[in-house]
């Protein structure tokens, strides 16, 4: 039986796409079979940056209104074995889907795979709403700013209240250069004011812009940055302990950045 | 026509002489229309009795409640002149509006309190004070008829004494919230706060809210 993990935040373009293709893809590096799910109806994005928009023909609103069965709909990724996506609609809009339907759906899909993964829609409204339905366990994906910050407070005081109690952060976007100059925010402000536990912390990349413009996930790329972080992330969610990137040479900031991390379970 | 009820004048005081014929409820208005029109004439008198009338005991509260307690007369006595027995004695009759007060008094007001921290997007209200242990995240907001206090840090929205309270407070361990409000007053946090370590309160003080250190 299978874990679900719904990838969510609140503000749009923090990365919820992006992490959710990565850590999908690096699970599966890791030996597991997984389903991403995209449950941004109507603005579907996760069949872009895996590169299979050309291969899409069913999507989740026809598996749940049963116009096909679900594995029709799985579009199997030929880089990555084991990886499965379910594509969202791009013609309908996230009325098109309730939360029942998807608890439904993704009971049967946890069956078939050991991780199955929710790319959470920005929002808290019916499509949040459908995405948390049937999760197991949240991860709050958030940038170093203020406003990132507050939407990522709301949605986590909404997990709370959906019982996904512990919901876990991931950091993006993080430029140490900004962070030394004290023009960006550090994790522990945000630690501070969030208060939940940390899986991850990636640093901004070129390559990210890249990678999506090629449909090619970080983690095939052996050099990026970012692609490092985002399989530290799959491997801390198998419940390895992984220590943090050195995202920055200098090694006194590394001694502070170790001080602040919690690393276990 | 006869009034149903008069005030008459005395050496001693004001006697209310009663029409027999009338209804008490007609009297009592009439006289109560009287006290209304004239209140200024009649402020200082003391009513020493009554006349023309044998009261019952509820004829007497009511009669009292007017005099007294609409109009804060003077009554020493409702008795009949013709000193009869009575044991509705003036203070008899306070003890029975004070007890009927007591059953009519205002509902308890509940004070609340709350053991968590409040996410963006959470309001709690009081309508007495309000105790969080935990911290207000901006985006967040605590509002209270009474006084606020916050351990932790208030990082949202306060507003205290929200139904009009000028002596309400808003304390926290670290003061750095968006905005604050007391009574009417809103104010915000200068722009460089974070040096301060130490719980701090918020009053008003001669028309503006000021922030003192708790101690």
């Amino acid at each position: 039986m299978g874990e679900v993990i719904v990838i969510t935040s609140g503000k749009g373009g923090v990365g919820k796409t992006t992490t959710t293709a990565n850590v999908g893809a690096g699970l599966v590096k890791l030996g597991n079979k997984v389903c991403v799910i995209d449950a941004d109806i109507g603005l579907r994005n996760l069949d872009v940056v895996l590169g299979l928009e050309n291969r899409i023909v069913y999507d989740i609103v026809d598996v749940v209104t049963k116009n096909c069965r679900i594995k029709q709909a799985l579009i199997k990724d030929k880089r990555f074995d084991g990886l499965y996506l379910l594509p969202a609609a791009q013609t309908k809009d996230k009325d098109a889907v309730t939360p029942d339907q998807m608890v439904e759906l993704v009971n049967e899909l946890k069956q078939l795979h050991d991780y199955v993964i929710i790319d959470c829609p920005a929002g808290i409204e019916q499509g949040f709403k459908n995405a948390i339905a049937g999760a197991d366990r949240a991860l709050v994906v958030t940038t170093p700013e203020i406003s990132a910050v507050r939407d990522a407070d709301r949605i986590i005081g909404l997990l709370e209240a959906a019982e996904l109690n512990d919901p876990l952060l991931i950091v993006n976007r993080v430029r140490i250069d900004m962070v030394k100059r004290g023009e960006m925010m550090n994790i522990e402000d945000m630690k501070d004011i969030l208060a939940i536990d940390l899986i991850g912390v990636v640093p901004d990349d070129e390559n990210v812009v890249i990678g999506t413009n090629r449909g090619e996930p970080m983690v095939a790329n052996g050099e990026a940055m970012s692609g490092k972080a985002f399989m530290n992330i799959a491997q801390r969610i198998m419940g390895e302990e992984v220590e943090y990137l050195d995202l920055d040479l200098n090694d006194s900031f590394f001694g502070k950045l170790k001080k602040v991390f919690n690393f276990g379970k | 026509m006869k009034n149903p009820a008069d005030f008459k004048g005395t050496k001693n005081g004001i006697q209310i002489q009663f029409n027999e014929t009338d209804e008490f409820d007609k009297a009592i208005l009439f006289l109560r229309e009287k006290l209304t029109k004239s209140l200024a004439f009649y402020k200082d008198a003391e009513i020493i009795g009554v006349e023309g009338r044998k009261l019952t005991e509820r004829e007497r509260v009511a009669l009292y409640l007017m005099l007294d307690g609409e109009f804060g007369l003077k009554v020493s006595s409702l008795d009949n002149s013709e000193k009869e027995e009575s044991t509705m004695t003036p203070s008899v009759i306070e003890k029975i509006v004070e007890v009927e007060k007591k059953e009519v008094a205002a509902p308890k007001i509940e004070s609340v309190f709350v053991r968590k921290t409040l996410r963006s997007g959470v309001s709690v209200k009081s309508e007495g004070d309000l105790v969080v242990v935990g911290d207000v995240n901006p985006g967040a907001e605590v509002i209270a008829a009474g006084n606020i206090v916050i351990m932790g840090t208030l990082r949202g929205v306060a507003h205290a004494g929200c139904k009009g309270n000028r002596n309400a407070v808003v304390a926290a361990n670290k003061l750095l919230p968006t905005q604050l409000r007391i009574d009417t007053l809103i104010t915000r946090s200068p722009e460089d706060e974070e040096g301060i370590h130490y719980p701090e309160v918020a009053v008003i003080k001669d028309g503006q809210i000021v922030i003192e250190p708790y101690n």
